[in-house]
């Protein structure tokens, strides 16, 4: 015998042992004594072999604790098993699921459904603001309503403040750009006019203060020859933007650049020769 | 009401309620064991046990009459808590309401060397799950080779494999804890 054969008795004898616990009747008596003849030549080959004695000595506790463990006590189910066993069977078959997993996924949906009820409108108003004075004025009845959310007071103030910060740069845009807008309209129309003096009137000055400035300029222009009409209204305005004369703005001043003193003195150009000094 | 098998089968499809109630009565303890020991948890026990009774009844037109019921009960259960083992795996794990509800084997001494059964059980408990399923149906519920490689989907050389291993691994543990004879 080797120790495979050795082995595979062991596991025959632990077959029959649980084979013939499971049996009312005798098991076969020949198959008994052939398999106890067999269990024989084991136990002499263990004696001769290490690994097999120390094999045959486990599976020796094994049999004993299964034959212990065969006579444990057994865990009965709950009595009330029976009745949800024969209930569920008589309910249609789409019920039949046990109620412990459906419970969890129910309060799993209810969940998502209230935060899509909750944050979806909010969602909506973000993205489609509502006029500011109207928000505003409707802000006060709003506020405070039971169960509104903190993000769609957080929406509000956003919508209302991007209206009152597109209103403030309209705001700037017409006081910067509106002097400068009637300077320009002004230098267009003196440039077509033929039968304008040289002098610019009073008339082509935007305000009060470009008046003066240029009132007090002309003294210097009998010296200067003569030059087209409409170009002595250049002149004054780029002397007015040489001495940053007010209120002319730093937009004004940055889109009338051209008529400073460097650009006439440029070559060719026949304004910038008769350029005063420190214009 | 006394009924063997067949006759209990041709019951339960002729749509006699005493039928299924008696089925369940007869063999819900068996179902109920094997889903213990499989799952070490009682209230998914008797879930697993609930719908192996259910997925009977529904294919209780398209079984054999004249084979015996309990194996093939056991079969559908063996499924299910095989199943029910997958999807735990892919849950996480969650801490148990209480150590009553998940202690299997309420005896004292588990896992006391003078204890063979407790240290048996709790060696069962620690053999991987195909290895713990055929151990049972084969030392617990005495199904043959063959009724249990029907149940596990396997070849009869594959499940005696899986036993004898089992076993070998079983009594190593028994010897590492100092169990002896």
């Amino acid at each position: 015998m080797n120790c495979q054969e050795f082995d595979e008795i062991w596991n025959e004898l632990l077959d029959a042992e649980t084979a013939a616990r499971s049996r009312d009747d005798l098991a076969d008596a020949v198959s008994r004594a052939a398999l106890l003849g067999r269990a024989e030549a084991a136990r002499r080959h263990a004696r001769s072999c290490p690994r097999c004695r120390e094999i045959g000595a486990r599976n020796e506790t094994l049999r004993r604790a299964l034959q212990s463990w065969a006579r444990r006590p057994v865990v009965s189910p709950a009595p009330e098993l029976i009745d949800r066993i024969v209930s569920s069977a008589r309910r249609p078959s789409w019920s039949k699921t046990p109620l412990r997993g459906a419970i969890p996924l129910a309060a799993a949906l209810a969940v998502a459904a209230s935060l899509f009820l909750a944050f979806g409108p909010i969602q909506w108003q973000a993205e489609h603001p509502r006029g500011g004075p109207a928000a505003e004025r409707n802000e006060g009845t709003q506020g405070g309503a039971a169960g509104q959310p903190v993000r769609q007071a957080d929406a509000r103030f956003l919508s209302n403040a991007l209206s009152r910060a597109t209103e403030a740069t309209w705001d700037l845009a017409r006081t910067t750009s509106g002097p400068a807008a009637r300077l320009g309209r002004q230098v267009l129309e003196a440039a077509t006019q033929s039968d304008r003096q040289a002098r610019p009137t009073p008339a082509a000055v935007a305000d009060e203060e470009s008046k003066s400035a240029l009132a007090a300029i002309p003294s210097l222009l009998p010296d200067l020859p003569a030059s087209p009409p409409g170009a002595a209204l250049l002149q004054d305005v780029g002397d007015g933007l040489a001495a940053s004369v007010r209120p002319l703005s730093a937009t004004a001043r940055q889109a009338f650049e051209f008529l400073r003193p460097p650009f006439f003195g440029k070559a060719g150009n026949p304004a910038a020769s008769s350029a005063p000094k420190g214009a | 009401m006394t009924m063997d098998d067949p006759g209990l089968v041709e019951a339960i499809r002729a749509g006699d309620p005493q039928a299924t109630r008696l089925l369940v009565e007869r063999f819900h303890g068996i179902v109920f064991g094997l889903c213990l020991r499989m799952l070490n948890h009682r209230q998914d026990a008797e879930d697993v046990t609930q719908e192996t009774f259910l997925r009977a009844l529904r294919a209780i037109f398209g079984f054999d009459s004249t084979r015996p019921i309990r194996p093939w009960l056991l079969e559908i259960a063996a499924n299910r808590c095989r199943t029910a083992l997958a999807s735990r795996k892919r849950r996480p794990a969650l801490a148990p309401v209480s150590a009553a509800e998940e202690q299997v084997d309420p005896r004292p001494g588990l896992r006391d060397p003078d204890d063979l059964a407790g240290e048996l059980t709790w060696a069962i408990n620690q053999l991987r799950p195909e290895y713990r399923l055929v151990f049972l149906l084969f030392h617990e519920q005495s199904l043959s080779y063959e009724e249990i490689a029907r149940s596990v989907d396997r070849p009869v050389g594959t499940v005696k494999t899986w036993i004898h291993r089992a076993r070998a691994e079983l009594a190593e543990h028994l010897a590492r804890r100092g169990v002896s004879c």
